[in-house]
């Protein structure tokens, strides 16, 4: 059978165009699919050397030289592996580097990158990380500072943390539930350095983002030591145990599973005493993924964000059968096991605060912005189709033509990749508590993501000590 | 012509792609290295400043004549309380080395060097709050041997609008009496770090 040389030529063309239009829709999500697959089979270690690979350094005590979005993302990822794994000073030192970055390609982005969104690709110029990232950056360091023990670094990511809820506040983009677990750990900090005016600052803006039961004990202490407390905070105070017993965790309820290898360690005749704050950590919020979406439901999406103009020439191309799908990044399911996490000490159950759904938060985010976003997608396909048509007319309709006019919009189209960057490792829930112990050695279970773990915690009189456990899955 | 514009147009989209290679440097081999802000942190340049504006107001202090009727009194150099909202507290040690230096070489005082007394350092550094105790001074004072502390606190006004960030820095320089805790010198030296468009 004879073949016609010019058919096979556009079949040809054809296969490519769509080979590259698969290739190009991969995008950041995906570079962090395997870390992502390795921390869900519990191969915590096997993620942190799939990140240090796509930072392309060989350990994590490495950094890359120039840290571009792509890599300040993947350090962002790595933070939270290395909490994990409990490598604390190497979560700071990543969140920092993060931190720093991120303003700066916040500051950085101008109409150029934004002319690229329209016109090539969604993840064209500098990531833009959404509010929930960047105080969680600030909230999560301040968290590994506590953990080693260091307050005057926890300090200093208290104050980012100020400065940045005034911005976004003064920005107007500001959910006051994102402010809860930073705020209650700033509060947590300035009370340790001694500074009750500013943790009382700090507390009362934690009580406007969440009732945190835990904080009654706390705040019933500092009005004892005559701190008048704001009548949010009265509240949480007054609703709080009447003398807690040293050693007596909060509100006990049922039998723990530890019950009895520790009660005795709760005197209520021990006069010097510590405190512990246990910060977990669980979940991953929802990656976003690439996908292709029917252009009517993509015109649905994006109404309200497109001009009638743009939106009249979209329908006209698709009812031409030119376009019937858009490249779009979609908010994929959280990962994790939503079962409450569980914490005892001897023996009884510890109430514990649920801080923040981060991925409520990164799902809210998305839906405030994803008209614009589909929007976009429109716009680049109409461009393509537009440029394709415009050398097809150029070259007078000829074979060639409609062969070079399917090569631009295969190119374009690979170009075009779904914008799917996002800080990927970021848990899902932030749980806090605390509990005021008699100084000495004691042992804290907790049931987390479906693992229990004891931890042996020493506290020095008058002292303090975080326990901060993280679970991505 | 429609040829010699598309390679006009891809050298101009390549041009930025030659620039983009990192590469070392030293100080001496770029004019104007190290007078360049690279963030909103110290630099060695700002340290210079606070460290030569404030030594200048130390020179002709009372406390130094104090000293010099004293005959070299011991001086240990406490680390300078970091109260800003950047992570400078590795600037904030060389500055407190080059306070170091500059007293050693002036002549008035004897420099107990705190480098020994590691647990002590971390022990300020992570735990101290807003002021400092008269009866911790005074133990810690023992502890070292030293007359005097001379210490320090910086302090920053950080606003973030309109993407640009400014932060304002204020170092106060102290003088301590390791017995009584009175400060018997102190000085206040500013500088605005920005990343503005």
């Amino acid at each position: 059978m004879r073949t016609n040389p010019l058919r096979s030529t556009f079949q040809l063309a054809c296969w490519v165009g769509c080979g590259v239009i698969a290739a190009g829709c991969a995008g950041h999500a995906a570079s962090t699919e395997a870390a992502r697959s390795a921390l869900d089979a519990g191969a915590t270690t096997t993620a942190l050397a799939l990140l240090n690979k796509q930072l392309g350094v060989e350990r994590a005590e490495d950094v890359p030289e120039d840290i571009d979005s792509a890599k300040t993302l993947y350090l962002l990822d790595r933070s939270m592996v290395l909490a994990q794994l409990q490598r604390f000073p190497l979560v700071s030192r990543d969140l920092e580097l993060a931190d720093k970055q991120l303003m700066m390609l916040d500051f950085s982005r101008g109409a150029a990158s934004d002319l690229g969104k329209y016109l090539f690709s969604d993840d064209t110029g500098p990531y833009r990380a959404p509010g929930y990232e960047k105080l969680l950056v600030n909230t999560l360091n301040m968290a590994a500072y506590l953990a080693r023990g260091d307050l005057n670094g926890a300090r200093v990511e208290a104050r980012r943390f100020a400065v940045l809820e005034k911005a976004l506040k003064d920005a107007g983009s500001a959910q006051p539930q994102l402010l809860g677990p930073g705020a209650y750990l700033a509060g947590f900090v300035f009370e340790k350095s001694g500074r009750a005016d500013e943790a009382l600052r700090y507390y009362a803006q934690a009580a406007d983002a969440t009732r945190f039961e835990t904080l009654g004990p706390a705040l019933r202490e500092l009005a004892r030591s005559g701190q008048t407390l704001p009548a949010s905070l009265a509240k949480l105070a007054d609703a709080a145990p009447d003398a807690p017993a040293p050693g007596a965790p909060k509100e006990p309820t049922a039998k723990a599973p530890d019950a009895g290898d520790a009660a005795a360690a709760a005197s209520p005749a021990e006069p010097a005493t510590g405190e512990v704050l246990v910060i977990l950590c669980y979940g991953r919020v929802p990656p976003k993924i690439a996908e292709r979406l029917p252009i009517g439901l993509a015109l649905t999406y994006a109404s309200g964000a497109m001009s009638p103009n743009d939106v009249g020439r979209a329908n006209s191309l698709a009812a031409q059968g030119l376009v019937t799908w858009v490249n779009y990044p979609r908010l994929g399911n959280p990962r994790g096991t939503w079962q409450d996490p569980g914490l005892s000490y001897g023996g009884q159950w510890v109430a514990l605060d649920g801080a923040l759904a981060v991925d409520q938060a990164a799902k809210t985010a998305w839906d405030a912005v994803r008209g614009r976003v589909v929007a976009s997608a429109i716009t680049r396909m109409i461009a393509r189709v537009v440029a394709g048509e415009t050398v097809r007319r150029a070259t007078n309709d000829s074979l060639l033509g409609l062969l070079l006019s399917l090569g631009t919009q295969a190119t374009m189209t690979a170009m075009d990749t779904p914008d799917t960057r996002s800080w990927s490792t970021l848990p899902a829930r932030i749980a806090l508590s605390r509990l005021r112990l008699p100084a000495g050695k004691h042992q804290i279970v907790v049931d987390l993501a479906g693992h229990r773990s004891t931890h042996e915690i020493t506290l020095a009189p008058g002292g303090w000590s975080t326990l901060w456990l993280t679970e991505l899955r | 012509m429609t040829h010699c514009r598309s390679f006009v147009l891809l050298g101009l989209l390549c041009l930025p792609l030659a620039c983009g290679a990192p590469h070392a440097v030293r100080g001496s081999e770029v004019a104007g290295l190290d007078d360049e802000a690279m963030s909103t942190g110290l630099d060695q340049r700002d340290l210079q400043k606070l460290l030569n504006e404030n030594l200048k107001a130390l020179e002709t202090s009372a406390v130094v004549k104090r000293w010099e009727a004293e005959q070299r009194p011991t001086v240990a150099i406490m680390p300078i309380r970091n109260e800003t909202s950047e992570h400078v507290d590795s600037a904030l040690q060389s500055l407190a080395s080059d306070i170091e230096t500059k007293l050693i070489n002036a002549g008035h005082v004897r420099i107990v060097s705190l480098e020994q007394q590691g647990q002590l350092i971390e022990q300020v550094r992570k735990q101290y709050t807003d002021g400092y105790d008269p009866s911790t001074v005074a133990r810690w004072g023992k502890q070292v041997g030293a007359r005097y502390f001379v210490t320090g606190k910086i302090f920053s006004s950080d606003e973030m609008i309109n993407k640009e960030r400014r932060v304002q820095y204020s170092l106060f320089l102290q003088v301590l009496d390791a017995e009584t805790s009175d400060i018997l010198f102190q000085n206040r030296t500013s500088l605005t770090k920005a990343i503005v468009r």
